[in-house]
């Protein structure tokens, strides 16, 4: 069941609560090809961010740090403020670091079926897994000349699942922000700043301290 | 009719499970309630194994059936139980504390899991199940997740289906549940389970579980049993047909087995209150016997029209009767309820029988009945009245087949070893155990106490010890529900926790202790682990330890609270006491059976017709031992068959009650009737009814066969009984 939890709510890739919510889109068409290109057109993605969460309670949460996408290899979340930690998630373990590296919790993701569905974020957009996507969730692509928006939502509200809707917006080809809600995190909003892409994926490890 | 008032205003309750046949074995009631509602469960539960490459597939494939479930039938992993589970456990999330968290707590690790909070309400993805606000430190999600009954296998949960990669491939396990009405009912189980694999055709879908391995030899021997029983019936049907030219002796001899069975079903339930599926079977095989009564009856009236029956006749009837009921009567004195059941139906229906033809074949005869025999079975009667051998010769075929029964009769008493299922049954049985690290079967420790707390208590400190002999997982209600102790130890750690960080993880918990959460609450409650509802009781609380851990379980302290049950153990040794015990009481039997006929013709005679049946008995064990086939409980019991068989053989040949031809005639007739009605079984697939079939065949033909030793046996005081004037 962990594991499932972990692995749904990885397709969100990045959170933020949000102050001005997007309307969620009516017109929903499946478009796994967008999706597919835009992850494969920026296999190596760095940025730093800044999340504002609104939880269930109504309290609300600031913070800010890096994010790292590897294609192939995972990705890391690190908070610098108010906290130091570090997140880092591939289709094979979950790990959580504290502000010197150290290993606080590591969640064995390998074998289990969730982690395919998982590590294709991280790996590959395999004909699998975009049946996968299509059996849970709605893919729109709104396409412009100055901004593409990439949206998924669930299709059906199970009870065990937690993300209701994820909203990507990526003008230029670059991320820009990142919007979803979440039954246990609330709402959550991510603004990206200082955004690289690159069709180069580094070799080394993650940087854990910065 | 008496006898079918008494069915009727008393109702016939039939048990049909083995444990029924258990005692209590020394234990408390409790203990025994335990393991009842434990067998019980594993009853009712149906496990389905689906295997594919993908899991696109398998769960396109699971939720297919899923859908289809036929009435009654639910999934035991379903979304919404687990989502009820969690709700309830999140109510006491500052008492259930996970191995990890309460071990944080006791050592004043808190550092860490401040830490832990921070990261969960700073991550971008939630590590927790509930509101990450609520419950920052993830006690409950720990909980749940962390359980040992949950992480004991690599299964993972998913839209209600429970997934796990296993050597390349992916398999879906579904466990499913069926109703309690199921496991009362052999015709609902049966139609439920025919729907249910209809469901599940095809190479990837497995199924296994208690009801499969039950609704598939229940509908295979009653398939077989069907099958056998026509050809039976055919075989006896041709066999009067050309004996007696006629069926209406068949007709009679229907209306008698009828009569019998009724009363001596009315008679166990008036002794006994109940009936036993085994005891129905047996006695009712015994009550068989009857048979021989009508046959001796119709070949005396030959071309006859005095319906009356001859007065040797009759006394050779009696002791016929006489020499069974002696027989079965010795199973009172082994107090053992379901021998004692057998006895009373086979003494009953043996006695009705002998009644119904006492008082109405005379009636009938003249009017319905008079037969004639057919020439090809006269000369048959004159061909076999000429079979002699000398009085010795089964007493010393008997005394070879005892020596090879002395020199290497194998034993076997498990009744396990009775079964051989299919072998995709068993595949699937094995693949499961792979799965869930089964493999070697399941321990059963039960903890005894005076107060739930204290089974609790005593459950909690056994996991102490077998976390220590080295056993990672294992079931019990107290892995679930802690103790009250514990979980109020566990509140107030917690307090002292929110308290020391209420700036950095602010948590709304509240100041007096809520009351502890009950084992009961959890497992009644409709949810998952009402499944497991079996590991509680109030007096008595089982663990369940996988079975590669058995050398684990030696190094444990030794306690009067604590007991490992084997429930298999308990019955292999029930059924060796039973074996033993018929064996012996089959000794005395032969004894009393000797001092009987001792006074009826006296020693040397009544040696000359014990032979045949001794030797028959004999050869069931010389025969086994020969072969090599293990003797088991069915082999003794079908020995009794012989028994009473035989004797009436080997009686009649001694009494010569009518010429010659007509007695051998008729003992013949008698032999291929009892051959056709349960030599047939010999041809079953189900272990039981091919043993007894087998070891019947054997021992009655031996006993047919040296029956001409005793012919004339008794002629000279037959004489006198048969003319009373002289």
């Amino acid at each position: 069941m962990r594991r499932f939890i972990i692995s749904i709510l990885a397709v969100a890739t990045c959170a933020g609560a949000a102050e001005t919510m997007p309307a969620f889109p009516t017109v929903r068409v499946n478009n796994y090809t967008t999706l597919k290109t835009w992850f494969h057109d920026a296999p190596h993605t760095t940025a730093t961010f800044e999340m504002t969460r609104t939880m269930p309670s109504g309290r609300q949460l600031k913070s800010r740090g890096s994010f790292e996408f590897r294609l192939g290899i995972g990705m890391m979340w690190r908070t610098e403020h108010p906290v130091r930690n570090a997140m880092v998630i591939t289709s094979k373990e979950l790990k959580i670091y504290d502000a010197k590296g150290r290993n606080l919790r590591s969640t064995n993701l390998e074998g289990v079926p969730s982690a395919r569905f998982t590590g294709a974020f991280t790996q590959e957009m395999s004909p699998e897994f975009l049946k996968q996507m299509e059996r849970a969730f709605h893919v729109t692509c709104r396409t412009n000349q100055t901004q593409r928006e990439l949206v998924i939502g669930m299709k059906a509200r199970h009870r065990a699942n937690d993300l209701r809707w994820l909203l990507v917006v990526v003008q230029r080809g670059v991320l820009r922000e990142v919007y979803y809600e979440s039954a246990r995190q609330g709402l959550t909003k991510v603004v990206f700043d200082k955004v690289r892409h690159s069709d180069k994926v580094p070799a080394d490890a993650f940087s854990i301290v910065p | 009719m008496a006898a079918t008032t008494v069915l009727l205003l008393h109702g016939v309750h039939v048990n049909t499970s083995l444990y029924d046949l258990l005692p209590a074995g020394g234990r408390n009631d409790s203990a025994t309630h335990a393991l009842e509602r434990m067998a019980r469960a594993s009853s009712r539960q149906v496990n389905l194994l689906i295997k594919g490459d993908s899991e696109d597939k398998v769960l396109a494939r699971a939720r297919k059936i899923i859908d289809s479930l036929p009435e009654g039938i639910h999934p035991m992993t379903d979304n919404a139980g687990l989502s009820r589970v969690g709700q309830l456990l999140y109510q006491y999330r500052y008492q259930l504390l996970s191995d990890r968290h309460r071990q944080a707590l006791e050592t004043g690790d808190t550092a860490a899991l401040k830490e832990e909070a921070l990261a969960n309400l700073y991550s971008f993805v939630p590590l927790s199940l509930y509101p990450v606000d609520e419950d920052p430190y993830g006690f409950a999600t720990s909980f749940l997740l962390e359980n040992p009954l949950v992480r004991q296998n690599g299964f993972e949960p998913r839209d209600g289906v429970l997934l796990t990669w296993k050597d390349g491939a992916l398999y879906a396990y579904i466990p499913l549940m069926l109703p309690e009405s199921a496991a009362d009912s052999l015709d609902e189980m049966q139609k439920m389970m025919a729907e249910l694999a209809s469901l599940c055709e095809g190479d990837d879908v497995m199924l296994c579980g208690t009801p499969v391995h039950t609704w598939r030899a229940s509908t295979s021997s009653q398939n077989a049993m069907s099958v056998l029983s026509v050809l039976s019936l055919l075989m006896i049907v041709a066999l009067f047909l050309w004996v007696f030219s006629s069926l209406r002796g068949m007709l009679v001899m229907g209306g008698t087995l009828a009569a019998a069975g009724v009363v001596s079903l009315a008679a166990v339930v008036l002794l006994h209150g109940h009936v036993h599926i085994l005891a129905l079977v047996f006695g009712c095989s015994l009550v068989g016997i009857s048979t021989d009564y009508v046959v001796h009856y119709l070949v005396g009236h030959h071309d006859s029209q005095d319906s009356l029956i001859a007065p040797a006749l009759k006394r050779s009837l009696l002791l016929g009767l006489l020499t069974s009921s002696l027989g079965y009567a010795t199973f009172y004195a082994a107090q053992v309820d379901l021998l004692a059941q057998i006895a009373t139906v086979s003494i009953a229906g043996l006695a009705a029988a002998m009644l119904f033809i006492f008082a109405f074949y005379p009636l009938l005869y003249l009017r319905h009945v008079p037969v004639k025999l057919a020439p090809g079975a006269l000369k048959l009667g004159a061909f076999v009245a000429r079979w002699h051998m000398p009085a010795w010769l089964p007493w010393g075929f008997a005394f070879v087949s005892v020596m090879l029964a002395v020199w290497k009769l194998p034993i076997c008493d498990d009744l396990r070893s009775f079964y051989r299922p299919e072998p995709d049954l068993l595949a699937a049985e094995k693949q499961l155990a792979a799965l869930n690290g089964m493999e070697q079967g399941m321990l059963t420790l039960l903890v005894r106490g005076e107060q739930p707390e204290e089974i609790l208590l005593r459950q909690e400190m056994l996991a102490d010890w077998l976390k220590k002999a080295g056993v990672p997982y294992f079931s019990s209600a107290a892995v679930l529900v802690p103790s009250a102790a514990r979980q109020k130890e566990n509140f107030e750690r917690v307090k002292k926790l929110a308290a020391e960080y209420a700036d950095d993880v602010p948590l709304d918990m509240p100041d007096t202790w809520p009351g502890a959460l009950k084992p009961d609450d959890l497992l009644q409650s409709d949810s998952p682990f009402a499944s497991l509802s079996y590991l509680w009781d109030s007096g008595c609380g089982l663990v369940l330890v996988p079975g590669q851990y058995r050398m684990q379980l030696q190094a444990l302290p030794q306690q009067p609270w604590l007991e490992q049950a084997d429930r298999f153990a308990d019955l292999q040794q029930q059924v060796r006491s039973w074996r033993e015990q018929l064996m012996w009481l089959m000794g005395i039997v032969g004894v009393l059976v000797l001092i009987l006929l001792s006074l009826f013709f006296g020693p040397r005679s009544a040696l000359c017709i014990c032979g045949p049946v001794a030797a028959g008995v004999m050869a069931v064990f010389g025969g086994l031992a020969l072969l090599e086939i293990p003797l088991t409980l069915f082999h003794v019991l079908a020995c009794y068959l012989v028994l009473g068989l035989g004797c009436d053989y080997a009686i009649f040949r001694a009494t010569h009650v009518q010429a010659g031809m007509f007695t051998a005639l008729a003992v013949c007739v008698s032999f291929l009737t009892s051959w056709g009605v349960f030599g047939v079984l010999a041809f079953t697939d189900f272990s039981v009814t091919q043993d007894m079939g087998c070891a019947i065949s054997l021992g009655l033909t031996v006993a047919y066969v040296l029956s001409p030793a005793a012919t004339g046996a008794a002629k000279l005081r037959c004489r006198v009984l048969c003319e009373p004037g002289k």
